[in-house]
């Protein structure tokens, strides 16, 4: 039978394999993207395990909003992503470094 | 073909029409807009003849479900179906006098369009079964008489005045939403069904010495109020007179500025819990009539004469309404949508003939063309409700009720007595200055799109009272009312018994005398009261005083937010110190931001895992 | 029965999510990651939450993966190398935290077995909860949503009107 730590431990090792993959892909803005999605979507599952667990509807509504804060967020991002690519003609993280303050 | 298809029929034919008319934009296409407002008519007619003995409430949609729901349906008693017949038949003959009235303008179409669309929201809000579905109607006549006011949008005045008539409006609008707020908060549902069953509620409450009721019935009142143009917030309806002559009669006299009675007659099972409020309502209605008689009495604008004659009268009826003589109420709503339109048709026909002059000093003489003189002398003495003209009937029924009610207030009853005198004395005024003063030239005659209305509405107006005394009994379905019922004979003979007729034949007899026989007489009065000419030239003040306090209040305080507050505050102290300030204390902070991916990454496996240890 | 389902769709969650952090391609990785929440949906379906489900699937994969795969085209990005001897210290650290949770639960010796849930109500439910108790919210994020829509048209139309600028 499938308890809801099961469902915890699932959401947590999906969670570690999104910070894993925004660290390793640290040359690819948007595989960070898609990382930060999947990070998301483990603390989603979360909140539905949990929802179910306590048969209270609440965690619907908390996931409704990630869900739809989360694609407000990919719009802007990718936008973002195309006016860097145009100006730099690349997507690597390390790139931009204009704002930095000179070590 | 059910009673649900003549409602559907009665409400849709004027949109319909109205758009076909508009889409297809030919230069007579406005007769498919009569032919509209005829089959709205006519369903009206039959709704009225099949109406039902207490009421029927017709379900059609739900439109919100949140808990509570709030539906789409139409309710059919002898209140809404007599309304339905009165406006649908008052919108008709506007409509075919607009033919000749509007001829040659450039916008015809859209004055067809808008008016159509009018009287469908008008019947929206009369058919309406719940206050949600009214506030829509309620909003949408407001639009298009704002609309309809500014029609001639390219003069600044008729803006200006289409401007305040909406800012006022909305002012007793937010009355009505409050209202509104209330009714639900209280007793959870707006629909008339569920306010009917669950009114006991209120009840309670007032017995436990829990005074919603007086604040919901006020806010109603207002609410009302605005749309009534009652007094203090009646300034809107003299100057709305700048719009077409055919909306004055349509829209302000006959149709929409009745909506705030009906909403009383229809909600009077509320306002029955409140004789606070009532009383109230009495009082300012009688005012209203006496003090907007006196105006009447002064103006020379031909259109504002009947603009002020109309407040007078609806003070008339909010004051029935607030003495729980809702059929006497609602009966003179019926006469006077037929008198006082009569008399803004003949006004404007007036205005035409004497190529649109308006000061009733300088007009043409209508003293030798019948068409208009008949109308003119049906209309105002149907108004001053002299036997046995329609006013009369309706009139008297008021009186005869606020009469037995008031009796220990003897300055009440003066109040009327002087209102009925005034009324008397203003109406037989612009009859006598209109037909009989010595004037210019001779008028035009009129075609028949302008004759045929006039003289169905005269005949209206004579026949209408006397024809309908028994019928308008059959109200008693749908109000709480304690009227009596006397056969009309007894109803005339009672009549005589009251001073208020004789106050009537006095009016007239003296106005008679005074502009027609010795025409020094009107200035000599003048000379002796100075101050009190001026004070009713200047309509009481109530302009100078919003323009003073309200309106110019408003304006100096969107100066200090514009200038002072925008500019010093926002722009100079948040905007520019506050920047620097963040700027200056968060500039430490600077090192975390690394950029380092790798680092920001490492930094979150470190957080979690001191989450974890303080779990364990 | 929804054992299996529960057990099919958790290790498919994890294996596409290995292949979103770990492939080289990005457009792999775009795939994976609807894999993924598809695997998802089907667990929300078992879990009650259908709605929400339905929502990921026409949403997400439906649009905003379409997005992702759409800017992924148009930027035309190779496999970038990564950075290798980073990768097994995040391993390292992954496994440890994971490990840590599983210790947690099994060391707090809390069972909850999930509930059986029925498909029929929960829709109708949600959208009374949304729109009666949150409505203030379910507005706010409509703005937000607004926001971002103008924003992002605004920041890639921008570029047009500087080059006619230019």
């Amino acid at each position: 039978m499938i308890e809801v730590t099961y469902l915890v431990l699932l959401s947590c090792v999906v969670f570690v394999i999104g910070i894993v993959g925004v660290g390793l892909n640290r040359n690819n803005l948007v595989a960070i993207l898609m990382n930060i999605e999947l990070m998301l979507i483990a603390v989603n599952i979360n909140f539905i395990a949990f929802s179910n667990y306590h048969q209270n509807l609440e965690g619907h509504i908390a996931v409704f909003f990630v869900l739809a804060i989360a694609a407000a967020e990919a719009a802007i991002g990718l936008a973002i992503f195309v006016k860097l690519y145009e100006r730099y003609h690349s997507i690597q993280a390390d790139k931009f470094s204009s704002l930095k303050e000179l070590a | 073909m059910t009673l649900l298809f003549w409602t559907w029929t009665c409400l849709l034919a004027p949109t319909i029409s109205a758009v076909l008319a508009r889409v297809w934009a030919v230069r007579d296409a406005c007769w498919i807009n009569i032919l509209g407002m005829l089959v709205s008519w006519v369903a009206s007619v039959v709704l009225y003849i099949q109406q039902p003995n207490t009421f029927i409430n017709f379900y059609v949609y739900t439109w919100l479900d949140v808990g509570d729901a709030f539906n789409f349906g139409f309710w059919l008693d002898a209140l809404s179906v007599y309304m339905a017949v009165i406006i649908t038949l008052v919108s008709l003959f506007v409509h075919i006098y607009s033919v000749s009235y509007m001829r040659g303008d450039k916008d015809i179409n859209n004055y067809f369009f808008y008016v159509s669309l009018f009287t469908s929201a008008m019947l929206l809000l009369i058919l309406a079964d719940n206050l949600l579905m009214v506030f829509f109607g309620w909003e949408l006549v407001g639009v298009f008489s704002y609309f309809l006011i500014g029609f001639w949008y390219q003069k600044s005045y008729p803006l200006e005045a289409s401007f305040k008539a909406f800012i006022v409006n909305r002012v007793a609008d937010i009355g009505l939403m409050i209202a509104m707020g209330l009714l639900l908060y209280q007793l959870g549902s707006l629909s008339y069904m569920d306010l009917t069953v669950s009114q006991p509620i209120l009840l309670e409450g007032l017995v436990a010495n829990y005074r919603w009721v007086d604040l919901i019935s006020l806010m109603l009142l207002i609410g009302a109020m605005g749309k009534s143009a009652q007094m203090p917030l009646h300034v809107w309806l003299p100057d709305s007179m700048a719009g077409p002559t055919p909306i004055s009669a349509l829209i302000h006299a006959a149709t929409m500025v009745t909506a705030g009675v009906y909403l009383i007659a229809r909600l009077s099972f509320i306002f029955a819990l409140s004789p606070l409020v009532c009383s109230g309502i009495v009082i300012l209605g009688l005012l209203q009539m006496f003090l907007m008689g006196g105006l009447a009495l002064v103006e020379f604008d031909i259109k504002r004469v009947v603009a002020f004659s109309t407040l007078s009268q609806l003070g008339l009826m909010f004051a029935a309404c607030g003495a729980a003589g809702f059929i006497p109420a609602i009966y003179h709503l019926g006469t006077h949508a037929f008198f006082k339109s009569l008399l803004f048709l003949s006004a404007g026909a007036i205005i035409i003939a004497s190529n649109h002059e308006q000061d009733i000093r300088y007009t043409a003489s209508a003293r030798y063309y019948w068409p208009i003189h008949g109308s003119l002398l049906v209309g105002c003495l149907s108004l001053s409700g002299m036997p046995p003209f329609s006013g009369f009937f309706s009139k008297d029924m008021i009186l005869t009720t606020l009469n037995s009610q008031i009796t220990q207030y003897w300055y009440l009853n003066f109040l009327m007595i002087m209102g009925v005198l005034m009324t008397a004395l203003y109406s037989a005024r612009f009859y006598f200055m209109l037909c009989w003063t010595p004037k210019r030239e001779r008028i035009k005659t009129l075609d028949w799109q302008m004759k045929g209305p006039l003289l169905v509405l005269a005949f209206l107006s004579i026949a209408f009272g006397a024809g309908a005394y028994q019928e308008v009994f059959l109200l008693n379905n749908a109000l709480i009312d304690t009227l009596q019922r006397l056969s009309m004979n007894d109803f005339i003979i009672e009549s005589f018994s009251h001073p208020y007729i004789y106050m009537v034949f006095l009016g007239w007899a003296v106005s008679g005398l005074a502009y027609v026989y010795c025409p020094q007489i009107p200035s000599q009065v003048v000379e002796r009261i100075p101050m009190i000419y001026q004070i009713c030239r200047k309509q009481y003040g109530f302009d100078i005083f919003y323009q003073n306090y309200i309106v110019s209040a408003y304006q100096s305080i969107s100066f200090i937010f514009a200038k002072v507050i925008d500019r010093y505050v926002i722009d100079q102290t948040i905007l520019v110190n506050g920047s620097s300030l963040c700027l200056r204390l968060l500039s430490n902070f600077r090192v975390i931001q690394s950029g380092y991916i790798y680092e920001y990454v490492l930094g979150l496996f470190l957080a979690v895992i001191v989450l974890l240890v303080g779990l364990f | 029965m929804l054992d299996l389902v529960f057990l099919i769709s958790g290790v498919g969650l994890v294996l596409s999510a290995l292949n979103v952090a770990l492939s080289t391609h990005p457009v792999r990785s775009v795939f994976s990651l609807m894999l993924s929440f598809m695997f998802t949906a089907v667990m929300w379906l078992g879990l009650g939450a259908e709605f929400l489900a339905l929502a990921l699937i026409f949403i997400y994969v439906g649009a905003v993966m379409a997005l992702f795969l759409f800017v992924v085209f148009m930027l035309n990005v190779d496999h970038l190398p990564r950075a290798l001897p980073r990768m097994a210290t995040l391993f390292m650290l992954g496994i440890i935290v994971s490990g840590s949770v599983y210790l947690l639960l099994e060391h707090s010796g809390w069972q909850a077995e999930l509930r059986k849930v029925s498909l029929n109500e929960h829709t109708r439910q949600l959208g009374l909860l949304l729109y009666r108790d949150y409505w203030l919210w379910a507005e706010v994020v409509a703005c937000i949503l607004l926001a971002s829509m103008v924003g992002s048209i605004l920041l890639v139309k921008s570029r047009s009107l500087s080059q006619k600028n230019d």
